[in-house]
């Protein structure tokens, strides 16, 4: 979306340079797998595995946090207004940080900042793991099909393709979603709140962020209906839908698995651009985006409460952008470096 | 080549007339009332059935897409009932071709309000681009010639995280701090050069342009090292080099020039989204371009300012992509066959 992604401006996924390739074609010395030389290869990297620790680490504190807050550990919605002062500001500056609120608590409201932190990244990657999931499944099955067909098939979905990209992704999101959200209402019958919020959120992102996956799939599909197993499977009859999903998507797991890594950060930044326009699921459920968006207001009177979400948004999104990075040349039988 | 352009061409205005169809379509035919949708919040019953005849939304869609499309080729006039019109001619409004529609609530046109708007997003997207593309190829160009160093490493861990903060933190930041608390720079407000000249009007563009800018430099510290180091590793280069040209010559005049083709293709695409309004960024400074006229649509329930803006953008993003692949295609005369 443009800036955020610009969004959501930025919402490009980072680069677009070259697409990963299948492994399966290195050529193995004393019988290791292309799987085993790819984790040779990861493990040598020590970037991509500080940021594999900290993407472990997010995923694991995602998991965690409903739980934390059944039991009580975690509260992002308890008031404690007794921590604030007369313009409700945190007491004691660091946001009133104590030993019971390690990261001080929310302007306005005293609710405690780190559950509020905590839970809202259980949201945030939520979003965005279903998003990259979805936008993924759409992608593959157009690139599939597209790659596989040739012909006018494949010139109506490359268009298709083209034409989806040519929208100008922020606006849309912004202007689809009175729509999108009265149409999530009717055909799941939820009510308006953070639910329908987040699948309206999540379906639009899906909608509009599926095209570098179709293109991806499409030049690897190009290239694997040329081997001998996909033409053995053609003169051996096999239907249209076997060769598509059992001859052909399970050579694409490591540029899929690349694309959905590469995808999370790409829409954890954009559902902060939404939250920031008003579309994402709004308070007081807590996603990154959302206490980011609320934090700007104190960003003179209590500089720690604005300058953590963001922080916190960075650390998630350059972690598994290099976690991305890493598994493209890991995975890569070409990347010799 | 000919051939090529002309159906470059044709497939682009196929891509604009299904774009146009599948807006419409979408706004259109849903669960929410385009006629509520245009008439604003809060809007009484009676309006609303005003609005829907002045629009034309009691159509049927075809006719309706159908006239939209008349209006952008040879104008139209509002309101869109005949009846309409010639009961009350004090109302009627020309709307000259490209005509994008027209605003019930501002009673003016969508290319009225767009006029307005145009040369804020466009000042931004300026100054941002002039921005991301000198620092981004510079510094993708220091990082290529000390691929492995700290340099590289700092170049490209910089502009990484300059990306990964959201660009209204970004923007947020610089006004509350290097702008009102460190005073470095006046508080955010446009001002045309009609009426500050060329350096306040700058001076003022430089904080949003370099927010903007931060969301597209990593992408082209990236591009930029990664083409330079594919082509220090071509032949023609080690040609150069073994002939004896000096270091820097080879970078600039051919490494760099043949990374530039893929450069300018991204580049293309980029400014054209860039041009249509920077929404975050608009909003956050607070400028009145497109990007803020289409959140400020969308709040008001401004449904023909939304449509216009999204095929307005639409548009140019299909038109820079026809002029890239034109471009492109006389850089390498390999795609014209493709």
């Amino acid at each position: 979306m443009s800036e955020s992604a610009t969004v959501f401006e930025g919402e490009e996924l980072s680069g677009g340079s070259t697409p990963p390739v299948a492994p399966g074609e290195a050529k193995a010395i004393a019988g290791k797998s292309p799987m085993k030389l790819a984790m040779m290869r990861l493990r040598k990297d020590k970037l991509t595995m500080v940021s594999l620790t900290v993407v472990v680490l997010v995923v694991v504190a995602a998991v965690l946090a409903p739980l934390l807050v059944k039991m009580g550990v975690l509260d992002p919605f308890g008031y404690n207004q007794e921590l604030l002062d007369a313009n409700t500001i945190p007491e004691g500056g660091w946001s009133g940080a104590s030993a019971s609120h390690p990261l001080g608590v929310e302007p306005g409201t005293g609710r405690d900042a780190m559950s509020r932190f905590w839970y809202g990244i259980t949201f945030s990657l939520m979003i965005a793991l279903t998003a990259a999931i979805l936008s993924v499944v759409i992608g593959a099955v157009i690139g599939i099909i597209a790659g596989f067909s040739g012909g006018w098939l494949d010139a109506v979905l490359s268009r298709f393709t083209d034409l989806t990209l040519s929208f100008p992704s922020t606006l849309m999101l912004l202007a689809l979603s009175a729509l999108g959200l009265e149409l999530v209402q009717q055909v799941t019958g939820l009510p308006n709140g953070p639910l329908a919020q987040g699948i309206y959120c999540t379906v639009v992102l899906a909608l509009f962020g599926w095209t570098s996956t179709a293109r991806v799939v499409r030049g690897q599909v190009l290239s694997i209906k040329q081997r001998e197993f996909v033409e053995a499977a053609i003169v051996l009859g096999a239907s249209k839908p076997r060769i598509y999903f059992k001859e052909i998507l399970p050579n694409l797991w490591a540029p899929l698995l690349v694309l959905v890594t590469l995808m999370m950060p790409a829409y954890i930044s954009a559902e902060a651009a939404l939250s920031y326009l008003q579309v994402s699921v709004k308070p007081p459920t807590p996603t990154l985006g959302n206490v980011l968006t609320d934090s700007l207001k104190y960003a003179q009177v209590d500089p720690f409460y604005f300058f953590m979400p963001a922080i916190l948004i960075a650390i998630i999104v350059i972690s598994f952008n290099l976690l991305g990075d890493g598994l493209r040349d890991a995975l890569d039988p070409k990347g010799d470096r | 080549m000919v051939a090529y352009i002309i159906r470059r061409v044709i497939v682009g205005l196929l891509m604009l007339v299904a774009m146009s169809f599948i807006v419409f379509a979408l706004f259109m035919k849903n669960p929410v009332d385009p006629a509520q949708f245009s008439c604003g919040r809060n809007c009484p019953p009676e309006r609303i059935e005003e609005t829907r005849q002045a629009l034309g939304y009691d159509q049927p869609l075809m006719v309706q897409w159908s006239s939209f499309l008349k209006g952008v080729v040879v104008g139209r006039e509002y309101p869109a009932d005949e009846k309409m019109r010639e009961a009350n001619p004090e109302l009627v409004t020309e709307c000259a071709a490209p005509c994008l529609g027209f605003s019930q609530q501002l009673q003016m046109t969508v290319n009225e309000e767009i006029a307005e708007a145009a040369p804020i997003s466009i000042s931004i997207a300026l100054v941002a681009v002039v921005i991301w593309v000198i620092f981004g190829v510079l510094f993708g160009v220091l990082a290529a010639v000390f691929k492995g160093t700290l340099v590289d490493r700092g170049v490209v861990g910089a502009t990484l995280s300059l990306y990964a903060f959201p660009t209204f933190f970004v923007g947020a930041l610089l006004i509350n701090f290097v702008a009102i608390k460190w005073g470095l720079f006046p508080a955010p407000g446009y001002v045309p050069i009609a009426e500050g000249g060329v350096g306040q009007w700058l001076l003022q563009l430089l904080l949003p342009g370099f927010t903007l800018a931060a969301v597209y430099m990593a992408g082209y510290v990236r591009m930029t090292r990664a083409f330079v180091l594919e082509s220090m590793s071509e032949d023609y280069i080690r040609t150069a080099r073994s002939k004896g040209v000096k270091g820097g010559k080879v970078l600039f005049k051919h490494a760099l020039r043949a990374a530039l083709t893929p450069l300018v293709t991204m580049f293309g695409l980029d400014f054209a989204a860039v041009l249509g309004g920077a929404i975050i960024t608009e909003e956050v400074f607070n400028y009145y371009g497109l990007g803020k006229l289409a959140v400020t649509a969308n709040e008001t329930f401004d449904l023909p300012t939304i449509v216009g803006l999204v095929l307005l953008l639409g548009a140019l993003v299909i038109v820079a992509n026809i002029i890239v692949d034109i471009l492109y295609a006389f850089i390498d005369p390999r795609v014209r066959v493709a």
